[in-house]
């Protein structure tokens, strides 16, 4: 088939295109894609690897507009990049704050972009609310990639809500790059093309409609697409009876050489999708050469059926409860949910955490008393070790997890559910390891909607429970007796003890390692409350967080705790959608349960305004942040030198985007951003940066674009001055009858930061479901290394 | 000489302002539907792609089914034994349509309105509607039922107390003769009643003659 580059096509492809970030420094990650960022859409990340078989694991941390929370979730890693999504539900106008924490297999914790988020900003995707049919004009027929049966062809445009310039009979109709307008029905409003009314013999497979819109003096004002599959009337027949199915099969095998280390990878993904009436089976695949038993497992595996009514999946999932208790986890094992309309009910159980084991380093005797206050030796096996203790290299125990969620329902208006969580270490699954622990969390959570959604009411509450070392087990009522109470070391009341025993000890160890015991103080309870508005054209949104010191989830581990405020944001919607003004300001304080010697306020004002004024004037966000940090901790007095804090920022940044036609059609990306932080405190910790990106994307034919930029980053502190600057050119070519598609980009990058980037990457399509693709990436740094990626992969459709 | 100039002009006008307007399209057509147009007295078989005007009537056989799309790609569902007549008037960009159902079950999926108006109309009660999913029902005699999936719809009756009220998610309401009406939580029988609704399964049999001729028959599953 052939492939045309239309309006929608170059849209999304300048969507891509703008979003792709050439990276920031980082000896982690070379380049971040994002596919698209449209409000209420799900926004899939790619972030490429330089070498990934060096890195544990990826999580992206979000934020929308006027939170000051991320929120956190696992990226996958496959091959050469980790892939993510951020869920529509955060896909929020105006714009989206991200970084990435990446684990590291010898256990550091880098981020992306460096020092992020605390010294330096996170990335910022712009969310659209703009989609293609900005024209008016609307498909009505086919639906995208519906299969129509080749005697019930019919395409039908409306162009009642068309804008007043376009001229519905200039329109041009074609079916792939043949002109079918003379065939189609022009009647006031709508156009329509029936197959019957077609002389020639359109063929079963997939097809292109490309619609050309024009205005009254003949000017092109805007190209729509959109694929469908024509099949026969019995095959369409079939299909509604049958199990239909269809599996993706992809094989890669890749060389990487960094500092002069080669090393050959390869992974098959293999996916396999299908369905029997409501039935669907979902099953994926992908195995690596990185699977090793000294890293947490890469491998992926999951099969999922499913039903309007019930689902179950087993393998890998990440399944999704009340942020607070258990989100964007990966869970080994099954997860199962049955949705009876008022009642529902989801349960999880599985591996969060593979068993490694440590090693031993050295041996000590038991009158070793200066090596077994160190924090690596543990008691080993005498009899097998010939010695009572030992150095180790820790390792880590497997961690299940069994979660479980009724709920119930009253259509949109009324969702009330309850959770528990329960989670805890094998202790018999490694030799060599340290302090197993033991999770429980209770959690409920509220919503209800009225006035169509309007408003929106939402509360979710959870407390846990801990062991933070349950290698002892639980204690005995005798035990409990001596470590506890005016005998024992711990000032706690025995009889306490003993009625948490009695309550808990069915799910956890219960002895001198459990906590909190005094539940009643909140230090271990997480709760929020938010109510939504949406009237007038505002969309408010006011939302009380509390987070106890001591709150944990096995199910969510990078939840913020000790902090307690609240935020609201308001997004207004103006000018008939043509204006959106976005105002948030929220207020924190932590120290709740005062385990410090001052207490923080986090402050943060922020606000933004984007202009969507039309076709051809350029799109425009400003926005404005501030940060205020501080504590009432003397700043002048050094005892306070490390625990006084007093410091603001100011954060401004622009962005322009412009879709024009100079001779040919071009996309054009402008973005600025500074910010500068005055840390007040002895430290002087004061930081500034800025930077700015420009983009051009032109479109010289349906075969040859070309797309170019350049980055500029300059940073300031007392510690790291940073200054470097990126350009870069690349270009796309289709050749071989659109079969063959090369693209290249070079991205020398100069300053403090200095290599030079090449991209090489051709696919092939040899059949129409068998493909070949071929990958070289050169990464050289001058005076230190020339690192390079060469990978070739097949694909292969059934 | 003037009036010479006037008269095709004012003829041109004429046959505008004559000329119905344009409310939707029949996309699919399953066994016996029939379509009349406003200014005709007879019924004939529709065909897929037939434009419908304002003020054109569909009905539809046994195990037929009738898709009709709004030019605003709003959606109805013409079920089985069902007659509707189609209503719509063209205000500068606007199209406010209003869909009368004599009798039958008829699904909906309506885009979201802006200013525009979506009224269904029956004997008993009219339903407004901005943005949402759900069927009506209106039995032989003649009182109306409507289950609603997504949104809500103000309803209100044409007789009697001439009650009015709002339908949410996940409700329906019934109108009966007296017009009175009753809004209540829709069980899970409406639940499979409308996923019925919106299925479009077809089954076809190929029958052979002795004399070699073939013809295929096809219905409603």
């Amino acid at each position: 088939m052939i492939k045309e580059r239309s309006f929608p096509w170059y849209f999304s492809l300048f969507i891509t295109f703008a979003l792709i970030t050439f990276a920031q420094p980082s000896d982690v990650i070379s380049r971040i894609e994002i596919k698209q960022a449209i409000s209420n859409q799900p926004i899939e990340i790619r972030a490429d690897l330089f070498n990934a078989s060096e890195i544990n694991s990826v999580f992206i941390a979000f934020k929308t507009f006027g939170e000051t929370e991320f929120t956190r979730r696992e990226m996958e890693i496959r091959s050469s990049a980790a892939f993510g999504v951020i869920p529509a539900e955060f896909a929020v106008p105006p714009s989206i704050e991200y970084y990435l924490l990446i684990s590291m297999l010898d256990g550091e914790l880098r981020t992306y972009p460096f020092g992020s988020p605390d010294q330096t900003p996170p990335e910022r995707i712009s969310i659209s609310e703009r989609t293609e049919f900005d024209d008016g004009v609307l498909i009505l027929t086919p639906s995208p990639g519906e299969k129509v049966a080749q005697d019930e062809l019919l395409i039908t445009l409306s162009f009642i809500n068309a804008k007043d310039d376009i001229h519905i009979k200039s329109t041009k109709l074609f079916l792939g790059f043949e002109d079918i307008t003379e065939y189609a029905l022009f009647a006031e409003d709508l156009i329509i093309f029936s197959g019957f009314n077609y002389p020639e013999k359109i063929s079963m497979r997939e097809q292109l409609i490309k619609i050309e819109i024009y205005d009254s003096l003949g000017n092109l004002k805007n190209t729509k697409t959109r694929s469908y599959t024509l099949v026969s009337s019995s095959y369409l027949l079939a299909m509604e009876d049958q199990f239909n199915y269809n599996i993706d099969l992809k094989g890669e095998t890749r060389n990487e050489n960094f500092n002069d280390e080669s090393t050959w990878y390869n992974n098959i993904d293999a996916r396999f999708k299908g369905n029997y009436n409501d039935l669907k089976v979902d099953a994926k695949i992908y195995a690596t050469s990185e699977e090793k038993n000294y890293r947490q497992p890469q491998n992926r595996y999951s099969a999922k059926i499913s039903t309007d009514w019930f689902d179950l999946s087993f393998g890998d999932s990440y399944p999704t409860y009340p942020e607070l208790i258990l989100s964007g986890k990966r869970v080994r094992g099954f997860d199962a949910g049955i949705y009876l309309g008022f009642f529902s009910l989801q349960a999880s159980y599985g591996e969060i955490t593979r068993e490694i084991e440590g090693s031993l380093l050295q041996t000590y005797p038991v009158d070793s008393t200066s090596a077994l206050l160190q924090s690596d030796v543990i008691e080993i096996d005498q009899s097998k070790y010939g010695q009572p203790f030992g150095r180790v290299a820790l390792g880590e125990y497997s961690r299940n997890l069994l979660a479980i969620r009724p709920s119930f329902n009253a259509g949109e208006t009324f969702q009330f559910g309850l959770t528990l969580l329960k989670s805890g270490d094998d202790k018999s699954s490694i030799e060599f390891g340290k302090k197993p622990k033991e999770n429980l969390v209770l959690g409920t959570d509220l919503r209800l909607r009225f006035d169509n959604s309007r408003i929106e009411i939402k509360g979710e509450a959870a407390m846990s429970f801990q062991n933070s070392d349950i290698s002892t087990g639980t204690l005995s009522d005798a035990q409990i007796d001596t470590v506890f109470g005016g005998n024992g070391p711990i000032d706690i009341d025995p009889d306490i003890v003993k009625n948490f025993k009695s309550i808990f000890g069915k799910f956890m160890d219960i002895n001198q390692f459990f906590g909190p015991w005094n539940p009643e103080e909140l230090s271990s309870l997480a709760a929020e409350a938010s109510l939504g508005l949406n009237y007038f054209n505002n969309n408010i949104r006011a939302k009380y967080i509390y987070r106890g010191n001591d709150y944990t989830s096995f199910g969510q581990s990078f939840l913020r705790t000790d902090v307690a405020g609240f935020n609201i944001v308001d997004r207004i919607r103006m000018l008939n959608n043509k204006v959106f003004l976005s105002l948030g300001y929220e207020r924190l304080q932590d120290n709740l349960q005062e385990t410090k010697n001052a207490t923080t306020t986090f402050q943060t004002i922020n606000s933004s305004i984007s202009i969507y004024p039309g076709e051809g004037i350029p799109n425009f966000t400003l926005g404005f942040a501030r940060y205020d940090n501080s504590n009432d901790l003397s700043i002048t007095d050094s005892t306070y030198l490390f625990s006084a804090i007093d410091d603001g920022t100011n954060k401004f940044y622009a962005q322009i985007s412009h879709n024009f036609i100079w001779e040919i059609p071009h996309k054009a990306n402008l973005y600025l951003s500074t910010s500068k932080r005055d840390d007040n405190s002895l430290r002087q910790n004061n930081t500034s940066n800025f930077s700015f990106s420009f983009n051009l994307r032109s479109e010289w034919n349906n075969y040859f674009t070309t797309h170019s930029g350049v980055t500029y980053y300059t940073s300031e502190s007392a510690a790291l001055p940073y200054e470097y600057s990126t350009v870069y050119f690349g270009v796309g070519l289709l050749l071989l009858e659109n079969k063959l598609d090369l693209t290249a980009t070079v991205s020398p990058s100069f300053g403090d930061f200095e290599r030079q980037a090449l991209d090489l990457v051709a696919n092939y399509k040899v059949i129409d479901n068998f493909s070949l693709s071929l990958q070289l990436r050169l990464y050289r740094i001058p005076d230190v290394s020339t690192n390079s990626i060469i990978g070739l992969i097949t694909r292969y459709s059934l | 000489m003037n009036k010479y100039l006037l008269l095709p002009a004012l003829l041109v006008f004429n046959l505008y302002a004559l000329s119905p307007t344009s409310v939707g399209v029949l996309t699919k057509i399953i066994q016996t539907v029939e379509y009349k147009a406003v200014e005709t007295e007879n019924w004939g078989n529709a065909k897929l792609g037939s434009v419908v005007y304002d003020g054109d009537e569909v009905r539809t056989g046994s195990r037929s089914l009738a898709l009709l799309k709004f030019l605003d790609n709003s959606l109805i569902r013409v079920r089985e034994n069902s007659i509707v007549t189609i209503y719509g008037s063209k205000e500068d960009n606007k199209l406010n349509k209003n869909t009368f159902i004599e009798r039958g079950r008829v699904g909906f999926e309506i885009t979201d309105q802006g200013d525009d108006e979506f009224k269904f109309t029956t004997p008993t009660g009219v339903a407004s509607i901005r943005g949402t999913k759900g069927f009506f029902e209106v039995p032989l005699d003649g009182s109306m039922l409507i289950f609603v999936k997504e949104g809500i719809v103000d309803i209100e009756s044409l007789i009697g107390t001439k009650a009015s009220g709002s339908v949410g998610a996940g409700k329906f309401a019934k109108i009966d003769l007296s017009g009175e009406l009753v809004i209540e939580d829709a069980g899970s029988e409406y639940e499979n009643q409308f996923q019925a609704m919106e299925k479009e399964t077809v089954k076809k049999i190929r029958i052979k003659l002795n004399n070699g001729e073939e013809f295929l028959l096809e219905y409603l599953d």
